[in-house]
């Protein structure tokens, strides 16, 4: 994780100093030094369109890099998260549900994005960050924090943007692993990638399968193992890009996840044999022109999202799909200024045995970004959405940002960073549907939120090269119409109502320290969270109002990490810490805080046989201190755990 | 120079934060308060909190009633220093000097000596998602199990004859389905059959179903009238999509002696799952506790109460049976304490104290 230098940044001067196809922002912007390395991998000759992160200005970015995340390669989402930033993700236990809280929220408060679309279950207005196989995508960014300007609905605590940047001529690449863990883990991927400078295709399989029988302290006594907890994941994706004439490129997406998982009950219930199969299919197709001062761009998706729930004594099934479309049209105003004007269609049928049959909705949203650099230290974005949901207003949603960079010399800079956003959650279809309870005429979510950071960055003047980032963002937030499933008067059934308002208040601290030599590198990192979440308002009868914090927000937690590589060797480790979380809304329940350790070894035979090939063999051992800890109330984890993989790779 | 001093102080902060974290943030973990043990007087009150499906936060609190005080918000893990792991925690049955808490969804119920709460043992097997449990003796119990089938198969009930001696289970007799309350009388045991129509009838003797009575639309209670007669609420059922097809709830009153002819009377609603009838000491008062408050009626009535003696909706109402005093619970919150109300026989708020999740019922000591 990086909180501070966003390589699409870097990417994007590269693409400018090489003074190629150019749609893009200033020469003002490359402020920061190019690294040789960030040089050596991008032989790109044309820049890249530009995402709606390039008009987030102001704001915090965590990125997953690549060496990051080829750790947790044969993982989920949820595993590099959980284990390399302060965010803190209930889970229920390895391969089982999880979710996140980002900024004191909820789970439905935090939007997830794969190239641009939105990717959250519709029914339930989240995902399950277990489901989202790391092996499909190639970068992970997390922005906290609301944003819905830039990221449509549920950017309400935050958003994860997943994406595959493409890279021109590349040649041919590709890799095998396979790794086997305890409790009956095994997991296998591969990967072939080829790129010449008009076509650049990807593909990626992996599977990942465990028994997760892993023994757990019973309260009071005895140490059974783990039952109805064994899963089977995979995930297929493709990507394509094909440069199309002079100005113009397709882009064509794929990708397949599917899980069979037994749901791991609570500890001390009756195993009810709960099963649950999630299967999604994301289809992605777009085209985009690039003129001089103009690009235009067209892009069409289309999900279907299956998830079938079935225990002794239950069963619902869910189908959804999804159609989204999306056009916009930037121009390039002057030489430190670009606009982006554009709009957005999302359709969603659903046949769910809940809801009595099937149903249909329809969404429109307009937006408007624009990025204005008035001067090479100051940076600014405006970004405003005007959402449509069907017999609902929703608020105007914009973001604002500034960068202003305070202190540049030789060797180190200092940004001042300044946003202010809205953000807001169109009831999920849940919410709107389900029978009984579901209101269809329940109000959106909506928040306002406001930012200040720092962040410092220092380099050594002479190699090895030595270098220093350092962010500290301080931040307040309000949630209002926060919807809560609650008891309706006179029925037994529950039913969500805008019953809340929230407010957040919290600071971010981040540091990384990295040296690179010939032959060493070397990099550790250190993040904290503190997440200050309440209730001010509440409009069920008999409620008080106290400043007690929200369920399962802790109020601290922190992450640190150190990886290094020396010559042939690596190796690694991260510590996390969790704080105490409260598990119901007023009384005396928490779980304790933990601090989890893990760490890793491995070793790389190059060169293989004369070959461009490698051989890594990597040994991670995750719980190192064999710590009994549960994440989500009475769900099992698993005690010091080993995996060991072999991994494969040409070029 | 300048960078020696940062690298210092990342130095530092790294150590502090690295080898400090653990110790300095666990010791802000709120204190784990221990609850004292009770010491009992036959003043005790314990609420059954039912807790999460799923879940095994059921638990019980007690409350005195000379203090009106809640003594212990978990009696079971203050008295026995773990856990009672009660997923969905019906009900609490006392037979002399044993208190018998049901838990619904992990098919147990966990027997305690009283007034010490100390755990004496559990009843599982073969028992299948138990409700109610009823002592037609000191040493014989007759209970009420839903019986989970494979999906879709229709869920037929049951009710288990459990030797208090031994905790064990010593019969099962097939009933109708998702049997809930029931009631001696003179040697019979009604059964409320709480999915149809039906009441059935257990001879005590043989444990022999002798035959079963209609009254109304699901019937889930039962409690015996000073008029001898036994009493009946039918909850009717309601209509999730839509409301005008809603079946309203009935009042069915008989006397306990074959052939049981029925009288059935409709009300003007639908009181909805988990509607209760219940009634004071002596049986001159019934109380209905429906999703539309509780109405009072006596037996000798000549017509049901048509507007509510409490205009609120409660998840569970119980009435001492040494004062008359209503005891009604309050679920708040799915994700947080309920509460407990008292109100005094003629209608007025006592008393209110917060409990455990979704205050289910009350066992008087």
């Amino acid at each position: 994780m990086s909180c501070a230098t966003n390589p699409r940044w870097r990417l994007y001067r590269v693409g400018l100093a090489l003074g190629s196809g150019l749609f893009a922002l200033p020469a003002a912007l490359a402020q920061q030094p190019l690294s040789p390395d960030s040089v050596q991998v991008l032989p790109m000759v044309r820049v890249e369109v530009e995402r709606p992160r390039q008009y987030a200005v102001g704001t915090r970015v965590l990125t997953l890099d690549s060496t990051t995340l080829a750790l947790y390669r044969s993982g989920s989402l949820a595993d590099v998260l959980a284990a390399r930033t302060p965010l803190y993700l209930k889970s229920y236990g390895p391969g089982q549900l999880s979710s996140s809280t980002m900024r004191g929220t909820s789970a439905q408060h935090t939007a997830i994005l794969w190239n641009g679309f939105n990717v959250m279950l519709p029914t339930l207005g989240q995902n399950d960050f277990t489901l989202l196989p790391l092996s499909g995508v190639q970068q992970v960014e997390v922005q906290p924090g609301p944003a819905s300007g830039l990221y449509g609905s549920g950017a309400i605590g935050g958003t994860v943007l997943l994406s595959s940047p493409v890279s021109w001529r590349q040649g041919f690449r590709g890799a095998a692993q396979i790794e086997v863990g305890s409790f009956g883990l095994g997991a296998g991927s591969l990967q072939a990638g080829f790129s010449n400078q008009r076509l650049a295709l990807r593909i990626s399989a992996s599977y990942r399968a465990a028994q997760n029988n892993f023994p757990y302290d019973f309260p009071g006594g005895g140490r059974p193992r783990q039952t109805n907890a064994a899963f089977w994941q995979g995930s297929l994706a493709q990507d394509i890009a094909w440069r199309v004439g002079q100005n113009g490129q397709v882009q064509a997406a794929a990708w397949l996840t599917k899980a069979d998982r037994q749901i791991q009950p609570a500890i001390g219930t009756q195993n009810d044999h709960a099963r649950q199969l999630d299967q999604s299919t994301r289809l992605l197709l777009g085209y985009e022109h690039t003129g001089m001062r103009q690009q235009s761009s067209v892009r069409v998706a289309w999900f279907e999202d299956i998830l079938n729930y079935a225990t002794d004594a239950f069963r619902s099934d869910s189908r959804v799909h999804t159609t989204q479309a999306q056009a916009s049209h930037t121009v390039r105003l002057g030489t430190s200024a670009s606009l982006r004007l554009g709009a957005e269609a999302q359709h969603f049928a659903v046949r769910m045995t809940d809801y009595g049959g099937f149903v249909s909705e329809n969404r429109f949203a307009g937006f408007g970004l624009l990025r204005y650099d008035p001067t090479a230290r100051l940076r600014l974005s405006a970004t405003v959405r005007q959402a449509m949901l069907p017999g609902r207003q929703v608020p105007l949603t914009p973001v604002l940002g500034l960068e202003w960079q305070t202190l540049r010399t030789s060797t180190q800079q200092l940004l001042v960073k300044v946003s202010a956003a809205r953000g807001y959650r169109a009831p999920t279809l849940n919410e709107r549907y389900y029978q009984p309870g579901g209101d269809p005429n329940l109000r959106p979510e909506t928040s306002q939120g406001y930012e200040l950071g720092l962040h410092h960055s220092w380099q050594a003047p002479t190699q090895p090269k030595l270098t220093w980032h350092t962010e500290l963002t301080a931040y307040r937030q309000r949630v209002d119409n926060w919807v809560m499933w609650w008891p309706k008067p006179g029925e037994s059934f529950v039913s969500p109502r805008n019953l809340r308002q929230v407010k957040t208040q919290g600071l971010e601290a981040s540091s990384s320290l990295q040296w690179r030599a010939t032959a060493t590198f070397w990099q550790a990192r250190a993040a904290y969270a503190y997440t200050r979440a309440y209730k001010s308002q509440d409009d069920v009868s008999g409620a008080t109002i106290t400043d007690r914090q929200l369920l399962y927000v802790p109020l601290h937690t922190a992450a640190l990490s150190a990886d290094g590589r020396w010559h042939r060797w690596q190796a690694g480790g991260t510590a996390t810490f969790t704080g105490y979380r409260y598990t119901e809304d007023t009384g005396p329940s928490f779980l304790p805080s933990y601090t989890l350790l893990d760490a890793n070894l491995g070793y790389t035979w190059p060169q293989l046989a004369g070959q461009p090939a490698a051989l890594t063999l990597l040994a991670q051992v995750r719980n190192l201190t064999n710590q009994s800890y549960q994440s989500y109330l009475y769900r099992a984890q698993p005690p010091r755990a080993v995996q060991i993989s072999l991994r494969l790779t040409w070029r | 120079m300048f960078s020696s001093l940062l690298n210092q102080l990342f130095r530092r902060r790294i150590v502090a934060l690295a080898f400090g974290s653990a110790l300095l943030f666990s010791a802000c973990d709120p204190d784990s308060k221990q609850d004292p043990v009770p010491d009992g007087r036959n003043t005790n009150v314990y609420i059954v909190n039912e807790g999460n499906f799923n879940t095994p936060n059921g638990s019980v609190s007690l409350y005195d009633k000379i203090s009106g005080e809640i003594k212990a918000l978990d009696v079971f893990k203050a008295a026995n220093g773990r856990e009672l792991l009660a997923d969905v925690a019906t009900s609490m049955t006392i037979v002399g000097e044993r208190g018998y808490i049901v838990a619904n969804n992990n098919s147990k119920i966990e027997v305690v000596s009283l007034p010490d709460f100390k755990s004496v043992g559990t009843i599982a097997e073969p028992l299948q998602q138990p409700r109610y449990l009823l002592a037609a003796s000191a040493d014989k119990a007759y209970v009420t199990e839903w019986v989970a089938s494979p999906f879709p198969a229709a869920v037929l009930g049951r009710v288990a004859v459990v030797d208090l001696k031994t905790n064990k289970v010593t019969k099962t007799i097939p009933v109708g389905k998702l049997p809930e309350e029931m009631l001696l009388v003179n040697g019979r045991l009604f059964v409320a059959n709480s999915e149809g129509n039906t009441l059935t009838v257990i001879n005590t003797a043989t444990d022999e179903v002798e035959t079963t009575i209609s009254v109304g639309v699901n019937p889930a209670s039962l409690v015996l009238g000073a008029d001898g007669h036994v009493w009946v609420l039918a909850n009717g059922q309601t209509d999730y999509t839509d409301p005008a097809l809603s079946v309203k709830g009935s009042v069915s009153d008989f006397a306990p002696t074959a052939p049981y002819t029925v009288r059935k009377r409709e009300l003007g609603f639908t009181p909805g799952y988990g509607s209760r009838i219940r009634r004071n000491a002596n049986g001159t008062a019934l109380y209905l506790k429906t999703g539309n408050g509780v109405f009072r009626l006596a037996p000798t009535d000549a017509a049901l109460p048509t507007t509510p003696f409490i205009n609120r909706d409660f998840y569970s109402l119980e009435v001492d049976p040494d004062s008359d005093v209503l005891y009604t619970g309050v679920a708040l919150s799915f994700n947080g304490p309920g509460r407990m109300v008292t109100y005094q026989k003629g209608g007025a708020p006592l008393d209110s104290a917060e409990v455990g999740i979704l205050p289910s019922g009350f066992a008087f000591y």
